[in-house]
């Protein structure tokens, strides 16, 4: 082994450097719990936790300097520091059989939370009683959707990150004949009839509703239970100039605009980001049970009509409290529900590591009862009472 | 031990550059067909200022004199004096979420309701007046304007106050001399507004709704209510497919005629005229430069103002606005400079054509 690769593998056997991540690990999650009050939970997550480092703009700047590992750093040295102590301490014997299973256990445990972060999307259907719907939206992200809407039965859908929109890009694609200019961006905002505010600034739009609308920007909240509706005027450009301006915005409440343009009709529009599925539910009936003679809840439970696209298939599921509807690797739980009780929300999980954290839990405890056990039995072979003979 | 982490920094590299590819998402555009969707209904455009929204508030006492008003619309309240002549005097309180925006620009945006040319950073601590009230201090601002073809000069009294996470703006608009003799009253009511201890019931009328039509290339497009005005284009016009919130479109050549109308003034003729004028690259005008640069054309009953633009890209506007019957009329020919000025005659004639029913 050169001296290299010897002074690597000292640096990562070291229990020292277990104990140090583990201390980071602590201030990390200290700091996260203080910063949920102006991050909220989600912006913690990505900040903390699904990070390298914890970024901090430089003062009058706009430039990000690391300040700290994030989640991502100290759980992979401490994945590292894991995998080579135990290679290098540990020898394979059934006296240390136990330990091996448990640090598996351990190592399966951090490896099912980086492809959690990584892998996992949530996202939700809303659906009102006998509303059917085959997608799901997201509960944080929003995109823009320019779609070709000519042929009576296909709608050609290009869906444009708003990452794109925030950092006002132009976007060309070869399935639209015109350029997507983002002139402004508005994280969150509100959107009402210019009727409702006549001496409101002007929307800054040219076509559509938007010229009928005033538009108030927002700030961002980070509450779990607000979500922003950012806005944008985007200027559509074809060959011969501007087609003009229009306002979206993910606001539910905004009317579908659509305009013509070289004999196709198209539609533009913010929204929550989709993700289609290879089937559809409907809302047969959301039921609220309450304890009789009271306003204390009982059970929510959401019985959908699943129809399956592939095979035609139809059947009825019955979603609720620590029930949920699992099929085509996701998960559908009661989430909530709205509208006096004519709509329900579930939440859609996609994660593929998901059992990862049982089958970590299991061997770890399975690990840790059959090391204690072998010390158990050997403590007690060692302390066998002597049989006195009368 | 630390001393290797800087050390052996390829290794951590490595390791950096591992995890930050596993992280990245996918932020790339996607295409994909669908089956036909539907366009469901929107609700209402306010959201859920459809219905009453209950939250805590401002409360004020109002002078005898004033009239109270059914509120209506952003109006959270609205009252009517009168002068000494009989003059209307008109008395709001509206608010809007968040800050409200900046100061300047609702000063100079009100000093240009009355004509007056706007006011600079410097200059505008010195338009403001504190009144207190247990809500705090409210900024007043009072902007007297100058008579303008032969209409008597307007003057605007206007107050806000940042309260509960919402910008509070009061007003009165009138005559110029009715509200000088009502502006002690305006303030003493200022100076009544508390924060109001109980929930306080916002917007007790509906909002107006706006929607959209299921296929806005395909049908008509929603528009001001009531009858509609006639006209007649030439014969070298054609007509194109309804768009969203137009009455008509046609061709003209290599210009195009677009007619729209909405409810309301929409913001007042300086700020749609300035908006315009940032479509084709001008920078906006004040209320002097506007009514120089504007013309005024009467046809029959109907008041038409005028006004063309030409930015420094060629692009070129002729724009008549035409308020009539609680509604804004817009007729506008747009296009290169010389389409719009090839087809300026033809659009003058066509204007002369327009007809109330």
């Amino acid at each position: 082994m050169t001296a290299l690769l010897r002074q690597f593998k000292d640096f990562f056997v070291s229990l020292r450097l277990t104990v140090v991540l583990l201390g980071l690990s602590i201030i990390l999650v200290f700091w996260a719990t203080l910063a949920q009050t102006d991050l909220g939970v989600y912006g913690v997550q990505q900040k903390f936790f699904h990070s390298l480092f914890i970024m901090v703009k430089i003062p009058g700047t706009e430039f990000p300097f690391p300040v700290f590992p994030g989640g991502y750093c100290i759980g992979g040295l401490l994945f590292i520091n894991l995998i080579i102590a135990q290679i290098s301490r540990l020898h394979l014997s059934w006296r240390k059989f136990g330990i091996w299973i448990t640090h598996l256990g351990l190592i399966m445990l951090l490896v099912g939370e980086l492809l959690s972060g990584l892998l996992q999307q949530d996202n939700d259907i809303v659906l009102d009683n006998g509303q059917t719907k085959n997608y799901a939206e997201s509960q944080r992200q929003n995109e823009l959707v320019i779609t070709d809407v000519s042929d009576p039965k296909i709608d050609d859908v290009t869906s444009i990150p708003l990452d794109l929109v925030a950092d006002l890009k132009t976007v060309q694609v070869p399935q639209i004949p015109f350029q997507i200019v983002a002139k402004q961006f508005f994280p969150n905002a509100e959107i009402a009839s210019r009727a409702q505010a006549p001496n409101a600034p002007a929307a800054p739009a040219t076509q559509g509703v938007g010229t009928q609308a005033v538009l108030m920007p927002l700030a961002v909240t980070v509450k779990d239970n607000e979500r922003n509706e950012p806005a944008a005027s985007i200027e559509l450009v074809g060959s011969e100039g501007s087609l003009g301006t229009w306002l979206v915005s993910a606001d539910p409440a905004m009317p579908v605009q659509k305009f013509d343009y070289k004999g196709k009709t198209w539609k533009i529009a913010m929204r929550a980001t989709r993700r289609y599925l290879p089937f559809s539910l409907t809302l047969v009936k959301f039921s609220h049970d309450v304890y009789p003679g009271t306003d204390i809840p009982k059970n929510f439970s959401s019985l959908v009509r699943l129809h399956e696209d592939s095979n035609q298939s139809t059947r009825e599921v019955l979603i609720y409290m620590n029930n949920p509807l699992r099929t085509h690797g996701l998960t559908f739980y009661q989430s909530g529900f709205a509208n006096q009780d004519r709509t329900a929300i579930l939440q859609v999980v996609r994660n593929p590591s998901w059992q990862l954290p049982y089958i970590a839990c299991l061997l770890m405890t399975g690990g840790l009862l059959f090391q204690f056990s072998i010390h158990l039995v050997g403590f007690f072979s060692r302390r066998k009472p002597e049989v006195k003979l009368a | 031990m630390t001393y290797l982490a800087f050390r052996y920094s390829p290794h951590f590299v490595l390791l950096a550059t591992c995890v930050l590819l596993c992280g990245c998402g996918d932020k790339s555009i996607t295409h994909y067909q669908i089956p036909k969707e539907s366009d469901a209904p929107a609700p209402a455009f306010a959201g859920e200022a459809q219905t009453p929204v209950t939250q805590v508030g401002l409360a004020w006492s109002a002078p005898e004199s004033w009239q109270s008003k059914p509120a209506s619309g952003m109006r959270i309240a609205s009252f009517v004096a009168h002068g000494s002549k009989a003059e209307v005097l008109d008395i709001s309180v509206v608010s809007f979420p968040g800050d409200g925006g900046e100061d300047l620009a609702n000063v100079n945006r009100w000093r240009g309701q009355v004509g007056l040319s706007p006011l600079t950073q410097d200059q505008l601590a010195s338009a403001l007046q504190a009144v207190d009230s247990s809500a705090g201090t409210l900024q007043l601002t009072d902007s007297l304007g100058l008579p303008s073809s032969g209409k008597p000069a307007q003057r605007l009294l206007a107050a806000w106050l940042h309260q509960g996470g919402k910008a509070w703006f009061f007003k009165m608009l009138g005559d110029s001399e009715a509200v000088g003799q009502e502006k002690q009253n305006f303030i003493t009511f200022l100076k009544t507004i508390t924060v109001s201890s109980s929930p306080q019931t916002v917007a007790s009328t509906p909002m107006p709704v706006m929607t959209a039509p299921a296929d806005m290339s395909a049908t008509p497009v929603p528009t001001a209510e009531g009858a509609s005005l006639t006209w007649t284009v030439q014969s070298a016009w054609q007509l194109k497919p309804a768009v969203a919130m137009r009455k008509a479109s046609y061709s003209a050549g290599d210009a195009e005629i677009a007619i729209s109308a909405f409810p309301g003034d929409v913001g007042g003729a300086l700020a749609n005229v300035n908006r315009w004028r940032g479509q084709v690259g001008l920078t906006a005008i004040d209320q002097a430069q506007f009514d120089k640069s504007s013309t005024a054309l009467d046809v029959q009953n109907l008041h038409f103002v005028i006004i063309e633009a030409v930015g420094p890209s060629s692009k070129a506007i002729i724009a008549a606005l035409l308020p009539w019957n609680g509604s804004t009329w817009f007729f506008k020919l747009t296009g290169t400079s010389d389409a719009v000025f090839k087809q300026k005659a033809d659009f003058l004639k066509f204007l002369n054509t327009v007809k109330a029913p």
